[in-house]
């Protein structure tokens, strides 16, 4: 009948209903075992101990994470399967594989911000761009949902629309190249082909690359075209320069690296290299910044931020060779990172050209 | 297959919806063991949003095979092995352990309001307190494990075996050596 009689701490701690008593507090439980105890003196002991240990097992193991926290993060789950069936196939019988979703969730590596309309491709006339000759037979994709769409090309290369974004290409890529036009704002994922670079149109921009993942953002009215690298490298011309001769096209394509951004505006007319709003680490990259440097010379400080980021950053390395610092860079973004170096040496950064610049002095007197 | 033993007769027809494909079945299961999985999971690493990138990995690719699974009965052992594998699989592929690395078990030191209710509650005081909470510390990363998951998951001996990888004696011997360990303290 009472199958608690014979039991000991050992096997209170384990038993179901007593570990909810200890971790639930609900009244019904609290009734029954405040009665048993009451009924069973001999046990009092046992019970207490038994429900002193699961206590603090409860108490010390537990992690909190709050009930929006866990809201937010099933519905971000729910809303990517969403768009995931509503991903288009553009080559038949490519299954859409898991690894495609580990893709998309490592991928947002190079954003491309800004305004890109349609009008008449400037290269039109010349045979750069295949695409302006058939027109006809473009495939356009034009998202009309309140979510974001993925598409998968026939290169197994991936483009996130954003709702109201249109891409257009023709039906299958050239032999020596992969060219689409955007407007709006997508995410792309491209597969490396070293044979056939990737071509993104956009109405001021053209963005080429071999092989990298990044996002186009493309609204009108902007004025503007922004396009941000966090990992890889592109290439980025104004679209009318594209089409130049490779001797004269060098003079006007800009080389985008990672946690580095190009702006283009479209009265200056020029294109502007800064660094990105919030440089991230890179991916296997987080080296020594867990644990903080300690009477470290800067300079080893410095390049091991410019390794980690993959920013470049210039120093005098004779002039700051003797300078130590102790500090723990671990969470702060990198401006926070440079402000706190600088405040240590005594020195002052500033970032030109999507690089850098620490002016300091000698810390030898 | 009749591991962890966590029958959930009246989540049949949730877990039939999902492997239909309704993704807010998915949501459903997915929340049922969110919090499970974020508890164990952040033993592994510190970092939460790292932890919360593994558990969403895992739901997709519990997604991705819904039409192949099978009962719901192992549910929850499933998710919580599958988590320490990828936990510790991501961990090595971004440099913080190497491949043939224990997982690594930690636990943060849980902040400290309100425990003078909980003291008198218990009938126990501060001092006989904390020495528990230090000898919970102190336990070996294993026996840690083994008693999180049978005393906050309810696994049994064969389910924990299988998540750690590990006998089920072990596992047993384990949990009694833990209890014995920690009982002497009171």
């Amino acid at each position: 009948m009472n199958k608690y009689k014979d039991y000991v701490v050992e096997d209170f701690v384990l038993d179901l209903n007593f570990q909810n008593w200890v971790r639930n507090h609900s009244p019904d439980l609290d009734v029954f075992w405040e009665n048993y105890k009451k009924a069973n003196p001999g046990q009092q002991n046992d019970i207490h101990k038994a429900r002193l240990l699961l206590s603090a097992v409860y108490y010390r193991y537990d992690s909190n994470i709050s009930e929006e926290e866990i809201e937010g993060e099933i519905s971000a789950l729910v809303q990517q399967i969403r768009n995931e069936k509503e991903t288009v196939l553009l080559t038949a019988n490519r299954p859409i594989s898991r690894s495609i979703l580990t893709w998309l969730a490592a991928a947002v590596v190079i954003i491309v911000g800004g305004l890109a309309v349609w009008l008449n491709l400037r290269v039109a006339d010349n045979n750069e761009t295949a695409l302006t000759d058939s027109r006809k037979t473009l495939f356009e994709k034009i998202n009309q949902s309140n979510s974001s769409q993925t598409l998968i090309l026939e290169d197994s290369s991936i483009v996130v629309l954003e709702p109201g974004a249109r891409l257009r290409m023709q039906p299958s890529f050239d032999t020596d190249k992969r060219e689409v036009l955007l407007t709006g704002t997508a995410f792309f994922k491209i597969r490396k082909d070293v044979k056939r670079p990737f071509l993104v149109h956009s109405k001021m921009l053209t963005t080429r690359v071999l092989g990298t993942s990044f996002t186009v953002k493309a609204n009108r009215g902007s004025g503007k075209e922004i396009i941000e690298v966090k990992e890889g490298k592109v290439s980025v011309y104004k679209t009318a320069d594209f089409g130049k001769s490779n001797a004269t096209r060098e003079s006007y394509g800009m080389v985008v690296t990672s946690n580095q951004k190009v702006i283009f505006d479209a009265r200056e007319g020029i294109l502007l290299k800064a660094l990105s709003d919030n440089p991230e680490i890179l991916p296997g990259k987080a080296g020594r910044f867990q644990s903080g440097y300690v009477n470290t010379p800067v300079t080893k400080v410095l390049k091991d931020l410019a390794n980690a980021y993959q920013v470049d950053i210039i120093f005098d390395e004779k002039l700051l060779a003797d300078c130590p610092l102790t500090a723990t860079l671990a969470d702060q973004p990198l401006r926070e990172k440079l402000t706190i170096i600088c405040e240590a040496i005594e020195a002052q950064y500033e970032i030109l050209d999507g690089k850098v610049m620490i002016y300091g002095k000698s810390c030898t007197n | 297959m009749s591991k962890g033993k966590e029958l959930l007769t009246d989540d049949g027809v949730t877990w039939d919806a999902f492997r239909k494909g309704d993704e807010s079945a998915l949501g459903q299961i997915a929340h049922k063991y969110y919090r499970s999985l974020f508890r164990y999971g952040i033993k592994f690493s510190r970092d939460r949003e790292f932890v919360k990138d593994c558990i969403q990995d895992l739901y997709l690719e519990l997604w991705a095979k819904r039409e192949s699974l099978g009962d719901t009965d192992f549910v929850k052992f499933y998710l919580l092995k599958s988590l320490r594998r990828k936990i510790h699989r991501e961990s090595v592929r971004r440099h913080w352990a190497a491949e043939d690395d224990e997982p690594n078990w930690e636990i943060e030191m849980p902040v400290d309001d309100s425990i003078e209710d909980r003291l008198i509650e218990l009938e126990t005081n501060e001092a006989q307190w904390h020495e528990l909470n230090r000898e919970l510390a102190s336990l070996p990363k294993r026996q840690q494990e083994v008693i999180h998951l049978r005393f906050f998951e309810n696994l049994d001996n064969e389910a924990i075996a299988e998540v750690m990888s590990i006998s089920r004696q072990a596992v047993a011997n384990l949990i009694y050596r833990t209890i014995r360990e920690l009982r002497e303290r009171l």
